[in-house]
C-alpha cells in the first residue's frame, strides 16, 4: 500500500495484451453481429437497416420457440449430468495414489477425440441392433429407438456430450482439489470428522471457485451444443433436437439469411448471459 | 517462503495419504476400471476400424478377417501431410505459449489487482464467450481478410488468442493463492514482473499445465476457423487437411485412420505434461 | 462504415504486428484462383490431375497465373459463403444447381453464357438448364452426376423374388417377402442431413409430383402424388419394408444396413456407392437398375458447374480457364478419373468401368431437382415432416400439408 497508483497501473498493464486482442477480435466482431441483426443483410451486396424487424420476426417464429425449448431441456439434463460425473471422477482420482496418472489419462481420452468419432461410436451404441438394445434384449425389453423418439433424443445426446466432454471438467476440478492444503483435511480428521463431513465442511467450500468455473463453462457449452447434434441427428427426429445454435447455423450458412441468423445469435447471447449471472448470484459473489 | 511453497510433491502426497490403506480402496478401483472400459472401448474400436481393410465388414458387425496398415499409410502419405502437421504444430504451439503468458498475466491482474473497470472488463471478456461463433464468423472473417490476414499465419493464429476461458480459468485459480505471499514479496521490494515470474508462475504450474493441454487440444482440433481462413496448403492445418482426403462417400476405415493419426500428437502432449498435472499447487506449508 | 473501422484497426494492428502481413506478388500476370473439391476419390490422383490441368493451361496462356486449391467437402457451405460475403478467396469454384439460384439471385455470381456460346450443342441440354437462372447461365458444366437404384440380388433371390423391383408397385409387392426373411426391401435414409434428393424426392418425382408449382410461386409437395409417395413409404414401413431406424439413418454404405445384408436396395445410389457395396457383399451380388418407375422414371443427377464470382478481378482469364476445363481435352479424362460422367455429348470416356456404364444408362432420366431460390429452406421443412411421419407422429396428409403450409408462408413472406 506504499504506492496507491502501483496496483491500478500494473493491473492495467498486465491485462493490456489480452485487452487489445479482445477489443479487436472478439468485441468488434460481436458488435458487427449485433449490427447485422438490425439489417436484412445476406451474402449479396444490397442491404438496408430494418430496425427491430428481425426481432419481431423471431418472436413470431415457432421454430425459435421450439428450439429454445429443446436447448433448455438439453441444458437441464446435460449440466447436472456432466457436473456430477466430472466431480465424482475427480474425487475418485484424488483419493487414490496408485495408478492415478494412468486412470486420469484413460478417462481423459474421449476429450481428445473428434466429434465425428464420438457421434459414430454412439450411433453404434444406440442403434436398434446396438450395444444398449442388445443388453435390453437380454432382459426381454426393447428395442428402443433412441434417435427416433422425440422424448429420448435429447437425453441420449446429453449422454454423448457428457462422455465426450467430462474429461475437461474433471481435470479442472482435480486441479482445484489439489489446491486444497492436505493439512486442513488432516486436521479435520484428527478432530474426528468423517469423510462426508470433511467433504461438506472443507473440500466443497474450498472447491467453489473451480466449481463455479466449470458450471459456467459447461452451461455455455450446453447452450452452444452443435457438433454432437450435427453428426448424430441433424436436428431430428421431427426437430426434437433442433437447438438454437443449430438454427443459427441453418439460417446463416444454409439459407444465407445472415441478418436473421445474427438475431438468433444475439438472443442466445442474452439468454446465456442471464443464466450465468443467476448462477453467479446463486454460488455467491465471494467465490466468483 | 517460496522455499516451503515449492516443496517436492512426492513428500506432500505421502503425507496426505499415509494413513490410508490400499486394501480399503478396491471399490474405488473397481469403479474406475469400469469407467475406463467405457472410454477405452470406443478407442479400441477406432483402432480396429482404422486397421481394417477398406470396404470389408469390420466391428461392430464382425471381427475383420485381417488387419492392415494400408489406411494409416495412406493418411501418412497424403501429399501435404508433413506441411499440414508442421502448420498445426505452429498453430497450436505458438498459441499455447502466448495464451499461457497473456492469460496468466491477465488472470493475475483480475484476481489480485484493483483497477478501475476491473469487474466490468472481466465480465465483458466472459460475455464474449457466450456469443455463438457461428454468428460472429462472418464479421471476424471480413475483418481479418481486410487486414490481409487470409491465408497467413498471423491471420490464423492471432484472432484465436483472445481466449476468455483461459483468462477466467487462471483468474479463478490465482484467486485461491493467499494474499500474504504477494504482500511479503512487495515488502521485499520485488518488482511486479518479478512477483509474477517468481510467485505466480511457479505456484500455478499445475493449472498452467492443464490449460496448456487444453489450448493445444482446442487449436489442434479446431476446424471452422482454420477452414475458412486458410486457402492453400501453405497455412492449412492437419485437421482441415485430413478432411480433404474424404470423398463424398463415407469410408470408415480411412476416416478412423485420420482420427487416430491426428489424435497421436494430442496424446503425446498430454503425457508429456502429465507430470506437472501430478503436482499440486504447492502451498501446504502456508497457514 | 465497416471498411473505415477495419482500416482504423489495420493501422493499429500494423503497429503491433509489424510487417507480418504478406504483400502483393507484384507481377503483371493475371492471377486466377480455382477452388476444386476432391471429385477424384484418390487424393494423390486428384492432385496429379489438377496439377496437370494447371500446368497445361499455363503453358498455353503464359500471361495467366493459375492456382488450383483443393478444398474439403466438410464445411463447404461455410467456406464458400464467407468467401462470397467478404468478396475474397476464389475466382472460380465448383457448385451444384441446388446452390446456384440463391447465390445468383443475391448478385454474387457472374453469368458465363459467353464461355459456352461457341459450342453450346456439345453439352447435355439437361446440364445447361440446371445451371441456368432467369435465362442466364451461371455455371460452366464440367461433369455430371447420376443416381440409380442398386440391389443386393442375392437377398431378393433368397426371398423368392426372381426379378428385382423396377417399379414402385413391384417394390411394395416385394416388401413382405423380404420382411419374412428379416430384410428391409428399401434402405431409406431419413436423417435430416441426407438431402431429400437422395431419399424422398425421387419417389415424389417418379409419381409425377413436384415440390414447387411450375411458376415457382407455391409449394405443391402435398399434392395427390406427394401424399401417395409418402403413403408408399409408410406402407412399406408397416410391411417391414424399411429398416427400423429408417427415420434417423444416413445413406452411408460402409457400416450401413445394406452392406450388412439387412436391407436389399437403395433407390438413389451413386456409382461409388455401388462399388462400396460390391466390396462388402461381393461385386457379383450387386445389381444396378434404371430409376424406379411410377408414372415415369426420374433420376436425381446434377452437373457440377464452374461458377465465376462477381468479385473476381480477372474475369477474362477466369473464363478462359473455365472454358479449358470444360473442353473435351479435360472433361473426358476427368469423367474417367472421377467416376462421374461428362456433361458433354461429344466426349468419349476412355476405359469406363462396368459400374459406370450401367449408371450411364440412367443419364437420359437425369433431373437436377427443383431449382428454386428457396429450395433448401423448403427441403428442410419437408424433411422434418417426412421424418415426423416415419416415426408415426403424423400421417402422410397431415405431414405434407403442414410442410406445404410452412413453405407457402415462407414464399409469401418474400423472406
Amino acid at each position: 500500500m506504499r504506492d496507491r497508483l502501483r496496483d491500478p497501473i500494473t493491473g492495467l498493464l498486465f491485462v493490456l495484451p489480452m485487452l487489445v486482442l479482445f477489443l479487436i477480435f472478439r468485441i468488434f466482431p460481436t458488435l458487427g453481429a449485433a449490427g447485422m441483426s438490425l439489417t436484412n443483410w445476406n451474402i449479396g451486396g444490397e442491404w438496408s437497416f430494418v430496425g427491430v424487424d428481425n426481432y419481431t420476426r423471431l418472436v413470431n417464429d415457432p421454430n425459435f420457440w421450439s428450439s429454445l425449448q429443446a436447448t433448455l431441456v438439453y441444458t437441464v439434463i446435460y449440466v447436472p449430468l456432466v457436473m456430477a460425473v466430472s466431480l465424482a471422477t475427480a474425487l475418485l482420482l484424488n483419493s487414490i495414489v496408485f495408478l492415478r496418472g494412468l486412470f486420469r489419462g484413460i478417462l481423459f481420452l474421449p476429450y481428445v477425440t473428434s466429434f465425428v468419432f464420438a457421434g459414430l461410436i454412439w450411433r453404434w451404441i444406440y442403434e436398434f441392433d446396438g450395444l444398449i438394445n442388445g443388453l435390453l434384449a437380454k432382459l426381454d425389453l426393447g428395442p428402443v429407438g433412441f434417435m427416433e423418439r422425440a422424448e429420448l433424443v435429447l437425453p441420449a445426446l446429453a449422454v454423448v456430450s457428457c462422455w465426450k466432454g467430462f474429461g475437461y471438467s474433471m481435470l479442472i476440478l482435480l486441479a482445484g482439489l489439489k489446491a486444497i492444503p492436505g493439512s486442513y483435511l488432516e486436521a479435520a480428521k484428527v478432530d474426528g470428522a468423517g469423510p462426508w463431513q470433511r467433504f461438506r465442511g472443507i473440500t466443497l467450500p474450498l472447491l467453489k471457485p473451480a466449481i463455479f468455473f466449470v458450471l459456467v463453462i459447461e452451461t455455455i457449452s450446453s447452450f452452444q451444443v452443435f457438433d454432437t447434434i450435427y453428426v448424430m441427428t441433424g436436428g431430428g427426429p421431427a426437430k426434437a433436437s433442433y437447438t438454437l445454435i443449430y438454427g443459427i447455423f441453418e439460417r446463416g450458412f444454409r439459407f444465407w439469411e445472415f441478418g436473421y441468423a445474427a438475431t438468433w445469435g444475439m438472443v442466445l447471447f442474452a439468454i446465456v448471459l442471464v443464466v450465468s449471472l443467476i448462477q453467479r448470484r446463486f454460488i455467491g459473489k465471494e467465490n466468483t | 517462503m517460496t522455499m516451503t511453497a515449492t516443496r517436492p510433491a512426492a513428500v506432500r502426497d505421502r503425507q496426505a495419504t499415509r494413513p490410508r490403506r490400499h486394501g480399503r480402496r478396491w471399490p474405488l478401483y473397481t469403479l474406475l476400471a469400469v469407467m475406463s472400459l467405457l472410454t477405452l472401448g470406443p478407442f479400441a474400436a477406432m483402432v480396429v476400424v482404422a486397421l481394417s481393410p477398406r470396404g470389408e465388414p469390420t466391428v461392430p458387425a464382425q471381427w475383420p478377417g485381417s488387419l492392415t496398415l494400408d489406411n494409416v499409410m495412406q493418411v501418412l502419405r497424403a501429399s501435404g501431410f508433413a506441411e499440414w502437421t508442421l502448420n498445426s504444430l505452429i498453430y497450436s504451439g505458438v498459441s499455447v505459449v502466448i495464451i499461457l503468458l497473456t492469460a496468466s498475466m491477465a488472470g493475475y491482474a483480475f484476481a489480485k489487482k484493483r483497477f478501475p473497470g476491473r469487474d466490468t472488463m472481466l465480465w465483458t471478456f466472459l460475455a464474449t464467450m457466450m456469443v455463438p461463433f457461428q454468428a460472429t464468423l462472418i464479421p471476424l472473417y471480413v475483418l481479418v481478410s481486410d487486414l490481409d490476414g487470409a491465408d497467413t499465419f498471423w491471420g490464423l493464429i492471432v484472432p484465436t488468442l483472445a481466449n476468455s476461458q483461459a483468462v477466467f480459468l487462471m483468474r479463478q485459480f490465482i484467486l485461491g493463492l493467499p494474499d500474504e505471499l504477494f504482500d511479503a514479496a512487495k515488502v521485499d521490494g520485488a518488482s511486479e514482473l518479478r512477483v509474477y515470474w517468481t510467485i505466480v508462475v511457479p505456484l500455478t504450474k499445475p493449472i498452467l499445465a492443464t490449460l496448456g493441454v487444453f489450448v493445444f487440444l482446442w487449436h489442434w482440433n479446431d476446424f471452422l476457423w482454420p477452414l475458412v481462413i486458410s486457402q492453400s496448403d501453405a497455412t492449412r492445418t492437419l485437421t482441415v487437411g485430413l478432411t480433404v482426403l474424404k470423398t463424398e462417400e463415407m469410408q470408415w476405415s480411412l476416416l478412423m485412420s485420420s482420427a487416430a493419426v491426428s489424435a497421436v500428437p494430442c496424446l503425446v502432449v498430454f503425457f508429456l505434461l502429465q507430470r506437472y498435472l501430478v503436482n499440486s499447487i504447492a502451498m501446504t506449508g502456508l497457514k | 462504415m465497416r471498411n473505415i473501422a477495419a482500416a482504423g484497426i489495420a493501422v493499429a494492428l500494423s503497429v503491433v504486428i509489424g510487417g507480418c502481413g504478406s504483400g502483393g506478388s507484384g507481377s503483371d500476370k493475371s492471377a486466377v484462383t480455382l477452388w476444386m473439391y476432391p471429385v477424384i476419390s484418390d487424393q494423390a490422383k486428384n492432385k496429379a490431375f489438377w496439377d496437370k490441368v494447371e500446368k497445361d493451361f499455363e503453358a498455353k496462356n503464359p500471361a495467366i497465373d493459375v492456382t488450383i486449391d483443393q478444398q474439403p467437402w466438410d464445411g463447404r457451405q461455410e467456406k464458400i459463403t464467407t468467401a462470397l460475403a467478404s468478396r475474397k478467396g476464389f475466382d472460380l469454384v465448383v457448385l451444384g444447381p441446388d446452390q446456384i439460384p440463391q447465390y445468383a439471385e443475391q448478385g454474387t455470381l457472374e453469368p458465363v453464357d459467353d464461355v459456352i456460346a461457341a459450342d453450346k450443342s456439345g453439352y447435355l441440354p439437361n446440364a445447361l438448364t440446371a445451371l441456368t437462372v432467369n435465362g442466364k447461365l451461371y455455371g460452366v458444366p464440367v461433369y455430371q452426376t447420376i443416381t440409380a437404384p442398386i440391389y443386393n440380388k442375392k437377398l431378393f433371390a433368397d426371398a423368392g423374388v426372381s426379378k428385382v423391383p423396377e417399379t414402385l408397385a413391384e417394390l411394395k409387392e416385394a416388401a413382405p417377402k423380404l420382411a419374412a426373411k428379416k430384410v428391409a426391401v428399401l434402405d431409406y435414409p431419413g436423417k435430416p442431413e441426407v438431402s431429400l434428393n437422395q431419399s424422398f424426392y425421387p419417389i415424389l418425382w417418379a409419381n409425377g409430383g413436384s415440390v414447387f408449382s411450375p411458376d415457382g410461386k407455391s409449394v405443391t409437395v402435398n399434392s395427390q402424388e406427394g401424399i401417395a409417395s409418402l403413403q408408399l413409404l409408410l406402407d412399406l414401413k408397416a410391411l417391414g419394408g424399411l429398416p427400423e431406424n429408417a427415420a434417423s439413418k444416413g445413406n452411408d454404405i460402409e457400416g450401413g444396413a445394406l452392406a450388412a445384408g439387412r436391407s436389399a436396395m437403395y433407390h438413389a445410389a451413386t456409382a461409388l456407392n455401388a462399388d462400396q457395396l460390391g466390396a462388402a457383399i461381393g461385386a457379383e451380388n450387386v445389381g444396378i437398375g434404371l430409376p424406379l418407375e411410377g408414372t415415369k422414371r426420374v433420376a436425381f443427377g446434377i452437373p457440377g458447374g464452374l461458377v465465376l464470382a462477381k468479385h473476381s478481378e480477372n474475369k477474362d482469364a477466369a473464363r478462359k480457364l473455365a472454358a479449358y476445363i470444360a473442353s473435351p481435352e479435360v472433361a473426358g479424362p476427368l469423367a474417367k478419373e472421377s467416376g462421374f460422367f461428362s456433361a458433354r455429348t461429344d466426349v468419349t470416356i476412355p476405359d469406363q468401368s462396368a459400374t459406370s456404364k450401367e449408371f450411364a444408362k440412367s443419364l437420359q432420366y437425369a433431373f437436377p431437382g427443383d431449382t428454386h431460390p428457396k429450395a433448401r429452406q423448403v427441403m428442410a421443412m419437408v424433411a422434418a415432416h417426412v421424418q415426423a411421419a416415419l416415426i408415426g407422429k403424423e400421417d402422410a396428409k397431415t405431414a405434407l400439408d403442414a410442410a406445404a403450409k410452412e413453405g407457402n408462408d415462407l414464399l409469401a413472406s418474400g423472406g
